[in-house]
């Protein structure tokens, strides 16, 4: 087992991870602005951001 | 065209472009159906790509590292699910994820099996089609019985815990008491049991367990659809990211193959998500015992034609 093949088993997981970071930060950007969009079109409405999305990634 | 040489595999080229487009469409039922996707990724990196199955159980098990990731901390701020029971899990899965492991490398090793017509058929892929036959068709079932029994019901259910069999009929001590999920008395020998077999089958098949797990929280331990959600994602993040350092280590995972279907699921399962609110629950349960259904059919077919 060399280090060479140690740093890349843990690129292998800090790759998709750094990956899987960004699109939970974009998801919730995304989320926030269909919340607020659907509060001003609908002022009476809840504020339930988790009503807007689906728990997907189990 | 952008290409991508296994260098753990046999050695063929694989389209990137084509992979993140599998992964597109993975993502999309996915996110869904709120699962994954591993029971469907590993056979289709086996079947479409010609991806030699321990760098599919390999690859698929590095892209989870990325949606689990995502999924865990989008359940942690919605305060779903209970962490106690993954850390009960946790010490299982781990021995479990390295168990499944050394039995894909044992069973790699195994070479070529010859059929009784002269051909021969990798042993390692013949063991995982099986595998994956057995663990859909009981996944199949029970969705298919769930969804049918649902017509019947007027009123909404799943969404109340009610203690399941594996709660209420597995009295082995010492027990673990869950009030954030109105559960008490729960065996933690069963827990750790439990995350024994999920590692293994994330070990083995690369498969994150959605699609085992959500069955046998929803009627096995008898947990309320949200709570079922959002338990176990910790768990997943976890068993993924040890398994793919153990897979990695033997040379079985190609990064780039992990990425470009990780960006590929990760635009589906957006719009996966958007679909379900269009479609009633009852809908996506059916849709889903059918896609499960379809991919027992399509892995029995390809292993029959192993061996034609």
């Amino acid at each position: 087992m060399s280090w060479k093949s140690i740093g890349y088993s843990l690129l292998c997981v800090a790759g998709p991870v750094v990956w899987g970071l960004i699109v939970y930060r974009v998801s919730g950007v995304i989320e926030k602005r269909a919340l607020q969009a659907r509060l001003a079109k609908y002022p009476d409405a809840p504020d339930d951001t988790e009503a807007l999305t689906v728990e997907y990634y189990i | 065209m952008l290409m991508v040489h296994l260098s753990a595999g046999i050695g063929h080229a694989v389209s990137l472009p084509a992979l993140a487009f599998i992964g597109l469409f993975v993502g999309y039922f996915a996110g869904m159906f709120g699962v994954g996707g591993g029971f469907l990724l590993t056979p289709a990196l086996i079947y479409v790509f010609g991806v030699p199955a321990p760098v599919a159980v390999g690859s698929a098990l590095c892209q989870k590292c990325g949606t689990s990731i995502s999924s865990y901390l989008k359940h942690r701020s919605y305060g779903r699910g209970e962490s106690r029971i993954d850390l009960v899990m946790m010490g299982g899965s781990l021995i479990g994820v390295d168990a499944g492991t050394r039995f894909l490398a044992y069973l790699n090793g195994l070479g070529m099996w010859k059929t009784g017509h002269g051909h021969a058929v990798p042993a390692v892929q013949v063991i995982l089609d099986v595998s994956f036959i057995v663990l859909l068709s009981f996944t199949a079932y029970y969705t298919f019985r769930d969804a049918w029994t649902a017509r019947a019901r007027t009123e909404p259910s799943g969404d109340v815990t009610v203690p399941g069999p594996l709660v209420t009929k597995v009295r082995i001590p010492p027990f673990i008491d869950l009030p954030n999920l109105g559960l008490s008395q729960v065996s933690v020998p069963m827990l750790s049991y439990l995350g024994f077999f999920l590692g293994a089958a994330s070990g083995l098949m690369g498969i994150g367990g959605g699609v085992l797990f959500m069955p046998i929280l929803l009627y096995g331990i008898g947990l309320s659809v949200r709570n079922a959600a959002g338990t176990g994602v910790l768990l997943l993040f976890v068993t993924v990211a040890v398994g793919t350092i153990e897979q990695s280590l033997r040379h079985y995972v190609s990064l780039k193959l992990g990425m470009a279907i990780l960006i590929g699921s990760s635009v589906g399962a957006q719009l996966g998500a958007i679909t379900t609110h269009y479609l009633p629950n009852r809908t996506l349960r059916l849709l889903f015992a059918f896609l499960v259904a379809a991919t027992v059919i399509m892995i029995a077919w390809d292993l029959s034609r192993l061996f034609r």
